[in-house]
């Protein structure tokens, strides 16, 4: 066998492989995905800025 | 980012999908991985899309890297009578993927380099060894 010959070989192989349409599910995955990654940060921030402003709180009125 | 498909995505994704699937096919040996493999690839070009500098390399690399791992235990091609396909299994997952980078995907070693960032002497090293394992499996396979 020479190197020549593999690529058909595994070009046969591969062929009768069934037809996809991936565009418009990988499109919807990747926005669903962004606006999670969104929520998930905002979500983050607020935890943060309300662990911040119980922290604040607990000191200005003493109890740390 | 719009919430329907960009035209322009949509073309390149048409493009490429069919020959990527069938790459991506001999190097999982598993239809169903393949194309997971590939959707998660595409959805994580959508997310840039279209500010990655080379589309091409970032799917390659999101699509191919992942097979190479060692601790995957899923046998490829299970119960494939086809001789090419049980000489694809015999190889490990590196030399299987390298194998039908260079000679499927017609890259050079310096391109399979790159796309699953290893050294190009380590891509040579394993090409040979590759093509040498999957001949004499395929040679065993017609003498049988």
């Amino acid at each position: 066998m020479r190197r020549e010959d593999i690529g058909p070989l595994l070009s046969q192989v591969s062929d009768d492989l069934p037809e996809v349409d991936l565009a418009d599910r990988a499109w919807t995955a990747g926005t669903t995905l962004k606006r999670r990654r969104r929520r998930t940060t905002v979500i983050g921030v607020l935890v943060a800025l309300g662990i911040a402003l119980a922290v604040a709180m607990a000191f200005a009125s003493g109890w740390l | 980012m719009l919430d329907t498909v960009d035209p322009e995505f949509a073309s390149y994704v048409d493009a490429r999908q069919g020959r990527w699937l069938r790459t991506a096919y001999l190097v999982y040996g598993d239809l169903g991985r393949a194309e997971h493999a590939l959707l998660h690839a595409f959805t994580r070009l959508s997310l840039y899309w279209p500010k990655v500098d080379d589309p091409d390399v970032f799917v390659q690399r999101l699509l191919y890297q992942p097979a190479l791992t060692r601790w995957s235990r899923l046998r490829p091609f299970p119960d494939s009578e086809n001789p090419v396909e049980q000489a694809l299994a015999d190889l490990t997952p590196t030399q299987r993927t390298i194998l039908v980078l260079l000679h499927l995907e017609e890259l050079t070693e310096f391109e399979v380099a790159d796309v699953l960032t290893m050294s190009h002497s380590a891509v040579h090293a394993q090409g040979l060894s590759a093509f040498d394992r999957f001949r004499k499996a395929i040679a065993a396979g017609e003498s049988r």
